[in-house]
């Protein structure tokens, strides 16, 4: 923009400065001017005035005279001997008197008589002596009165002279006489000389008829005989009055005419000159002028040299520099300005402005070279955005992070590069910021990169705006936070599950300071001591520890406030607020800073008091079992799963006449009798297989003595919560007495006295070995189980029946009386329930006894067995033998076996009301079981549910054909045959 | 007294059992049957339904046993008046019958007439105590007596015998030297009234000491 127009600031001053001074010079040149005109016109005026007086002075002089003359000729008629006039002597002297009165004004004076002859005269009269011709004689005639004839030329002297008549009357009114007297224009010299005219002022004496009789110029007379007034402008035709006019004279010059009639005898003029007014005028306003203009160049010209040397000079000076600065030059300088002192200071002003100016673009491309760098450099990606959104610029960062050159971000359409769905993040704010509510705005939004990827950006764009503040561009600072953004996430799901942790574990957890000051508690610290946080930070660890335990872990921590150590565990008691005592496991870890100064203890305390306790219950209750399994007279014995001994009561030991902790850890076959150590192993193997629950066997065992006695083993597997096989609970019973006397013992116990005395090896018993395994509770359940069943089997079935007959008993004599149908009924059952007791009680023989079962022939044991349980379930079973022979020990027991596992099925699962058990004995053993219960689909149910497994297996065993059959409703049929081998080959 | 029949609801798992008890209560003019059920759960719920006077609860049962069963039918309905009736003395479980709020204890080997006068007097509110669970509570409370008056110290010597350490473990374990050991144990065997060791782990077990 330029600072200042084309045209030179010079020039235009100067004619400013010219201009000013005409604006104020030519109005007064013209003031002065309309002045002078008007005192002009003024004196013109004046002048006409005067003239216009003057005449009329000229008017009343000559009204004098005819006055004056008139008196006198009155005065004289009065006279009568005037009245008879022939005599001129007599009335001369009248006459002379009377002239003489009118004289020096008069020229003559006569007396003519009627017809106009002059018969006396003063002064003779030279020529015509009638007067008859006479206007004025004749006027007056016709009158009777004075009468002025009018101005003409005496032929003598040629100067203009005028007659008066004044007629004298007889008494019958007769003219008799008329008087007569001539005037010269001697009183208008007079009246001249009396007006002190100007000179060039003319006077004209005009006649009636327009000749021009007398002219004075300057009072001197000017012939001007002959000439008409007509030639002069002012003259008309008819007295004009007393006008004044400017026009041109007789003589040519112009003068202010005034035309006056003198009566009927002449009009006279009287002419000023004006000329001399106008050069008076003219001279006057030159003057002035001249003056004027004086005064105006010197006030130009003193005007000119201050402005100049007062400001335009130090003006234009600044003006230059300031055209240079304007151009670009920084350097551009006023020197020291000698003008006013606001100039001056004008001068100083932008000086310094100016230096500033210099000093400030420095700084600022000092800034600018800073900001490039730093935008080139900078490791957060920036650029330059125009407000319609097109990339002006990217640093180098940018092009990194995005994989586009920054050609192609300024090229491309859609320079933001923003994942399809962030392209509406920040929309909101950005609006904002365009219409001035905000300066800047920060976003998180996802970018694509060249290759695809996407990746977490945090944006700040700011609003840049140009010096007159309008907006110009955006600044753009883009930030890849992707892993950033990732570590936070994970920071905070793991911040998140800590604080779960340390908020809602069910874990104590606190913070202790290198001095045991306690820094922080969890919540659920205070809710497992039962102290508040405050109460804690004044207790301390130590304030809540038992007494008794205030010890432990001492050495411990001394190791960690030493530094040799990192952390460690105790378990010790706290004392529960409410008085209780805890059983707590605590873990210490220490927390150091990068010199390995101790910052502070992280402590973990669990509360282990239910888990001791209930160790402390599965111990008690083992110790109970074992009570019981001490004190029972039969044999018991706990073997592993791999078939060691790992406990026995007393009454095996005395049996076998070995300690516990001779025999423990061995496998029990080595008590048995080399022939004997077979037997049973493969149903054990079977067994700790899981495939069947247990087994009976009946071997020699060599005692420690070396004697040999036969034992009955009863196996049973216990299984643990998760029903995998445990351990296993072995009874043995001696049956020797039974055995004896088939079997030659004496020669075995020598023999293998000292092999088994070698054998047995010290062992020093630790039931903690079995404890630990018996430390879950499920093995404390199994144990209880396994206790219930035996003491329900031993005890509970034929109680809970004999008790219920007792019953019966007692009240069947009231019921029978009360109702006999009832009391039949009661009757009966009461029968049975006492068969069913006792073939309960004979079946546990049988159990206790496993001889029993090889001795009693079959059919008996198959209705023992039917009737033991009559007493337990409704069921109508029906018991159908035939024939009779001796079977092999294991077939015996075989099919004893299936049919007890038959019958229990039936019992508890088929929902029977009645049921057959067939035995045929011959070639072909056949043991059948049917029902009309429920049944089941064989297909859909697994070969060991029901027990249908340990009977086939049992039933494969021996060498026995099991065969099932069952649908469902339509009941079960279990049957099992068997053939002698021996008979069929 | 009161004129209506008193409300029995019958709780054993062995159907034998119930019958029996069906047949007595028949004779009963003034007792009648009016529910039964064969575990602890199915107790609870019939009788929340059936509200009974008076419940004869067995207590070895499967699914929930008499004790709990005891409790929570207390719990529900305070006004049931529960008898135990079993065929287990334990010291222990009559204990635990009768705080669970059983109002007697039965063995089953009672008679007719001894079983009809308990429940009317259950019903009255009279607590109702076989001989044998007389015993049970007089030696609980005996018992009581004689665990009180061990030491801490002999406490933790006894427990550990039950645990089965010998004397020289024992000693170890408490770090004592084997005659304080056997000095305990002395004071042990003669406060439980037994003689030998065996005998105070039996006694310790039973009677819960440990």
């Amino acid at each position: 923009m330029p600072l200042f127009p084309e045209t030179s600031f010079w020039n235009k001053s100067r004619t400013r400065i010219f201009g000013l001074v005409l604006l104020i010079v030519i109005p007064a040149l013209v003031v002065q001017i309309i002045g002078a005109s008007y005192d002009l016109q003024q004196s013109l005026n004046e002048r006409k005035l005067e003239s216009v007086r003057i005449l009329h002075h000229a008017q009343s002089d000559f009204d004098h005279l005819l006055d004056d003359a008139r008196r006198a000729f009155s005065d004289l008629i009065r006279v009568k001997e005037m009245r008879s006039p022939d005599n001129c002597t007599q009335v001369f002297p009248l006459l002379r008197f009377a002239y003489e009165r009118i004289a020096p004004d008069a020229i003559n004076m006569g007396l003519a008589d009627a017809s106009g002859n002059i018969y006396c005269a003063i002064n003779p009269v030279q020529g015509d002596t009638s007067i008859a011709a006479q206007p004025d004689f004749q006027a007056a005639l016709q009158t009777l009165d004075m009468a002025a004839g009018v101005y003409r030329l005496d032929e003598s002297t040629n100067l203009p002279i005028v007659n008066l008549s004044y007629p004298v009357l007889s008494f019958n009114g007769e003219v008799q006489t008329v008087i007569f007297a001539t005037f010269d224009v001697r009183w208008l010299s007079n009246w001249q000389s009396e007006v002190d005219l100007p000179s060039g002022a003319a006077v004209t004496l005009i006649a009636p008829d327009g000749s021009v009789l007398l002219r004075t110029i300057s009072s001197e007379i000017v012939p001007v005989t002959g000439l008409l007034a007509s030639a002069a402008s002012w003259y008309t035709a008819s007295p004009v009055g007393t006008t004044v006019e400017e026009g041109v004279d007789l003589d040519g010059v112009t003068r202010l005419n005034t035309l006056t009639p003198l009566g009927n005898t002449a009009d006279l003029h009287l002419g000023y000159p004006v000329r001399e007014l106008y050069t008076k005028a003219y001279e006057n306003l030159r003057w002035k002028l001249a003056m004027m203009i004086v005064v105006s160049i010197a006030a130009l010209v003193l005007a000119w040299w201050s402005s100049e040397s007062s400001f335009l000079r130090p003006l234009d000076q600044l003006l230059r520099v300031v055209k240079r600065l304007q151009g670009g030059d920084l350097t551009a300088r006023v020197s020291a300005l000698r003008g006013m002192s606001e100039i001056n200071e004008l001068g100083r002003s932008f000086n310094q402005m100016t230096d500033a100016l210099q000093q400030r673009e420095i700084e600022r491309r000092q800034l600018e070279e800073r900001f490039r760098a730093a935008f080139e450099t900078s490791a957060i990606g920036m650029g330059l955005i125009s407000l319609d959104g097109r990339i002006l610029a990217a640093n180098a960062a940018v092009t990194e992070m995005s994989g586009y050159t920054e050609e192609e971000l300024i090229q491309r359409n859609d320079p933001q590069n923003v994942y399809p769905e962030d392209r509406e993040v920040g929309q909101d704010l950005h609006t904002e910021m365009l219409a001035g509510k905000r300066n800047y705005y920060t976003v998180e939004k996802r970018y694509v990169r060249k290759n695809g990827e996407v990746f977490w950006t945090q944006l700040t764009l700011s609003l840049v705006h140009d010096s007159a503040g309008k907006p110009d561009y955006l600044l753009w600072l883009v930030e890849d936070i992707d892993q950033r953004k990732r570590a936070i996430e994970e920071l905070r799901e793991s911040e998140a599950r800590f604080k779960a942790i340390y908020e809602n574990a069910a874990i104590g957890i606190s913070l202790i300071g290198p001095k045991g000051n306690v820094i922080a508690v969890n919540p659920v610290l205070v809710k497992l001591s039962g102290y508040s946080e405050a109460e804690l930070r004044r207790l301390g660890g130590q304030g809540i520890t038992h007494p008794g335990d205030l010890a432990v872990g001492q050495a411990e921590m001394q190791e960690i406030l030493a530094g040799t150590r990192d952390s460690y565990q105790v378990e010790k008691r706290y004392v529960h607020k409410d008085g209780r005592i805890h059983w707590m496991r605590q873990s210490l870890s220490s927390v150091r800073d990068s010199d390995g100064n101790l910052l502070y203890l992280v402590v973990i305390a669990e509360d282990i008091d239910e888990r001791k306790r209930a160790i402390e219950e599965l111990r008690e209750s083992e110790a109970r079992f074992k009570a019981m399994y001490e004190n029972t007279a039969v044999g018991m014995s706990i073997m592993s799963l791999d078939r060691r001994i790992i406990g026995m009561n007393q009454a095996s030991m005395r049996m076998l006449g070995y300690t516990l902790e001779e025999l423990f850890n061995t496998n029990p076959t080595i008590l048995s009798s080399p022939e004997d150590a077979d037997i049973g192993a493969d149903q054990y193997g079977d067994m700790v297989a899981g495939e069947s629950s247990g087994f009976q066997m009946e071997k020699r065992y060599i005692r420690k003595d070396g004697t040999m006695f036969w034992g009955r083993v009863t196996y049973s597997l216990v299984r643990n919560n998760a029903g995998q096989p445990d351990y296993m609970v072995g009874i043995i019973e001696d049956i020797t007495e039974e055995r004896n006397s088939n079997e030659k013992v004496a020669e075995a116990e020598a023999e293998y006295r000292h092999a088994l005395e070698q054998r047995i090896a010290e062992r020093t018993t630790e039931l903690n070995l079995a404890n630990e395994r018996l430390q879950e509770k499920a093995a404390q359940d199994a144990v209880i189980a396994e206790r219930t069943r035996l003491a329900r089997d031993l005890h509970d079935a034929v109680t809970q029946t004999l008790f219920s007959t007792t019953l019966i008993a007692d009240v069947l004599p009231q019921l029978w009386e009360m109702n006999q149908a009832e009391g039949q009924r009661r009757l009966e059952e009461l029968r049975l329930l006492t068969r069913g007791a006792l073939a309960e009680m004979r079946t546990l023989l049988v159990e206790l006894r496993p001889n029993a079962l090889v001795e009693v022939p079959l059919p008996t044991l198959l209705r023992q067995l039917v009737e033991s349980l009559v007493g337990r379930s409704r069921i109508n079973i029906q018991v159908s033998t035939e024939g009779e022979r001796k079977l092999p020990a294991d077939v015996q027991v075989g099919f004893y076996r299936i049919a007890q596992e038959a019958l229990n099925n039936l019992v508890k699962h088929a929902a029977a009301d009645e049921a057959v058990l067939t035995l045929r004995m011959d070639n072909t053993v056949r043991l059948s079981v049917v029902d009309n219960g429920k049944g089941f689909d064989p297909s859909s149910v697994t070969a060991d549910h029901l027990g249908l497994k340990i009977m086939r297996e049992r039933a494969e065993s021996f060498g026995a054909n099991l065969i099932i059959y069952s649908e469902p409703d339509e009941g079960t049929q279990i049957s099992v045959l068997w053939q002698d081998k021996l008979e069929t080959s | 007294m009161n004129e209506q029949k008193i409300r029995i609801m019958l709780v054993d798992d062995h159907s034998v059992v119930r019958s029996g008890l069906g047949a007595f209560l028949s004779v009963n003019p003034d007792l009648e049957l009016v529910g039964e059920a064969e575990n602890g759960e199915q107790a609870v719920v019939r009788a929340g339904i059936l509200k009974p006077d008076v419940i004869l609860m067995d207590l070895m049962m499967p699914v929930m046993d008499g004790v709990a069963a005891t409790l929570a039918i207390k719990k529900q309905n305070p006004a049931i008046q529960i008898i135990a009736l079993t065929s287990f003395q334990e010291d222990e479980l009559v204990q635990n019958a009768l705080k669970a709020g059983a109002v007697g204890y039965l063995m089953k080997n009672v008679t007719a007439r001894e079983l009809a006068a308990a429940i009317k007097a259950a019903r009255d509110g009279k607590m109702i105590l076989s001989p044998e669970a007389a015993q049970a509570l007089v030696r609980a409370a005996q018992q009581t007596h004689e665990a009180d008056s061990l030491t801490e110290r002999e406490h933790e010597v006894l427990k550990l015998m039950v645990e089965g350490l010998n004397n020289a473990e024992i000693a170890e374990r408490l770090v004592v030297s084997l005659s304080t050991v056997k000095y305990h144990i002395s004071n042990i065997l003669m406060k439980l009234g037994v003689d030998n060791r065996v005998a105070a782990v039996t006694t310790a077990i039973q009677k819960k000491l440990v």
